[in-house]
């Protein structure tokens, strides 16, 4: 008597790629889509998903959580600087007042929490899909165009795989030091992003949420990608301006869907 | 030395506060003015953060000044670059600054001498007089590049009219002790470095955000603003003396609050502008 069910190798292949191409189908068109999967991307994706926004992850990494797994010179202790220790809270994530206005908490546990609140709150990923350019209409941001991370990453005269379009209302720009999406727009001449500026830890996590928001129509910057669009100072191993910058990135896209509705 | 352009006809110095440098007692600094300085240089008014009034009381354009401003950020600090033709979200942050007060403009640097000359050109004809001295407080990272210096670097005031004081300059400007650099150098994160530079900060007694000393520092670079204009000279050789120029956080707390006089040269000086 075996412990499982018995159960072809085919069968399980039919259950993987149908559940798979239902959710691919459904979401090739989405509300919004988010470009990285790190802490401001899984942030503004979990509150849009809360509030019933069709929300559609794609991750160029395997797994998700970007940089959110380590607090910083590969020791997993993550800090968070008041107040973004509340987004600890609502995620019911354990964490110590280190000192006066510095909390400190488990990277893993975070990051896990984290990723399980956005996938409970009803967030779709692709992992492994990397963002090869962006579908532009009339002047407006309205999709993204991917393709797999593994074929992006060998030359062309291996792969000649065609990237695939996925359009949306909205797309955020949550992909980190890459700014993926918003070099894709520098590169046609649309926009001229700044780059990374020197550290300025005190300064710069007010500076990212301040300047998360719509950088080109259609396309909202959020979380490291803010400070490569701005040129704004780097901030070190402390992650409350990504929580944060993520929650001010949903609050953006709900107001520009509220915009888009309305003209429909 | 010149003899004053406004001696003889009362001087008027304005100070405009921004509610977002508390702690910072303003009117604490406003007192110290006027018990400082001899009739009838004492006047001193105070009035609202400078850009506020200036779309209240002298009509100017919100978004003028906003995009006057973002035209002023620095793109690269080292080289004083500013950046030229701003983004459409760089726009909206000047925007938001200028009308929410509750939002601090921090995180990025402005060309100081840009900024002085969009104040400049917001007060009206009327009020750019020579007894007249305005003095603005921000919270804004001022930097200039003066011909001759490699890079630009961060002001604590920018003298002229207006005079600007910059509570970001104060906290960044004035250097800590050169060891702290030459240490700081053994680390090659810049991460590890940018912590442990705000542990030396705390450890040197450094000027921080939100210092309560803020007011006192405060109070000696208005007297320097006022020296600058009565005399043309706003600066002193003497590290005990108010006018002193201070380079180091070490200097700064031994002239405006160690010290917070004015020395017998100036104090002399000071009185015979009567």
């Amino acid at each position: 008597m075996s412990i499982f069910s018995k159960v072809g190798e085919s069968e399980i292949t039919r259950a993987i790629a149908t559940t798979f191409l239902e959710m691919f189908g459904e979401y090739s068109r989405s509300d919004v889509i988010v470009v990285g999967a790190g802490p401001a991307g899984l942030m503004a994706s979990r509150e849009l998903a809360s509030r019933g926004v069709k929300v559609l992850v794609i991750e160029q990494n395997n797994y998700l959580g970007g940089g959110f797994w380590i607090g910083g010179y590969l020791m997993n202790p993550v800090t968070f600087r008041e107040p973004a220790q509340r987004v600890l809270d609502e995620l019911g994530v354990p964490y110590k007042k280190f000192s006066e206005g510095l909390y400190v908490a488990h990277g893993p546990h975070s990051c896990s929490k984290l990723i399980a609140s956005a996938c409970d709150a009803g967030v779709k990923f692709l992992n492994l899909t990397k963002l090869d350019d962006l579908v532009i209409r009339e002047g407006v941001v309205r999709g993204v165009v991917v393709n797999w991370t593994p074929v992006e990453g060998l030359p062309r005269q291996i792969t000649c795989v065609d990237p695939i379009a996925l359009e949306s209302k909205l797309v955020v720009d949550a992909s980190g030091h890459d700014a993926a999406a918003v070099k894709r727009l520098e590169a046609r001449g649309l926009l001229k992003a700044r780059g990374m500026g020197a550290m300025w830890v005190e300064r710069s996590e007010d500076a990212v949420v301040e300047h998360t928001g719509v950088v080109f129509p259609g396309l909202i910057v959020a979380g490291m990608a803010v400070v490569e669009t701005y040129g704004l100072p780097r901030m070190g191993p402390t992650f409350g301006a990504m929580l944060l910058s993520g929650k001010r990135a949903a609050e953006v896209a709900v107001e520009e869907l509220e915009k888009i509705e309305a003209v429909i | 030395m010149a003899v004053p352009p406004c001696v003889g006809r009362t001087f008027t110095t304005v100070l405009y506060n921004d509610p977002r440098t508390a702690p910072l007692q303003i009117e604490k600094v406003a007192d110290y003015a006027r018990a400082a300085l001899p009739l009838p240089f004492a006047v001193v008014e105070l009035r609202g953060e400078f850009l506020s009034h200036a779309v209240k009381t002298w009509n100017a354009d919100p978004k003028t000044i906003a995009r006057q401003l973002a035209c002023s950020r620095l793109l690269d600090p080292v080289n004083c670059d500013p950046i030229g033709d701003p983004l459409p979200g760089e726009l909206a942050y000047e925007e938001r600054m200028l009308l929410d007060h509750s939002r601090s403009p921090t995180g990025v640097a402005y060309e100081g001498y840009l900024v002085q000359e969009i104040l400049r050109s917001l007060i009206p004809r009327s009020e750019r007089r020579r007894t007249v001295l305005h003095i603005v407080l921000t919270t804004r990272l001022l930097i200039t590049r003066e011909p001759g210096e490699g890079r630009g670097h961060a002001r604590t005031i920018i003298l002229g009219d207006p005079t600007i004081i910059s509570i970001a300059g104060i906290v960044e400007a004035p250097a800590l002790k050169p060891e702290t650099y030459l240490a700081l150098q053994f680390f090659r994160s810049p991460d590890l470095q940018s912590l442990l530079f705000e542990g030396e900060r705390v450890r040197h007694g450094a000027i921080r955000y939100g210092d309560e000393r803020l007011t006192e520092v405060v109070k000696g670079y208005v007297l320097q603003a006022v020296f600058y204009r009565l005399t043309g000279e706003p600066f002193c050789g003497d590290r005990t003396c108010r006018l002193y120029n201070a380079h180091t956080q070490e200097e700064l707390i031994e002239s405006q609050i160690r010290s917070g006089r004015l020395c017998r040269r100036h104090e002399s000086i000071l009185r015979g502008l009567y």
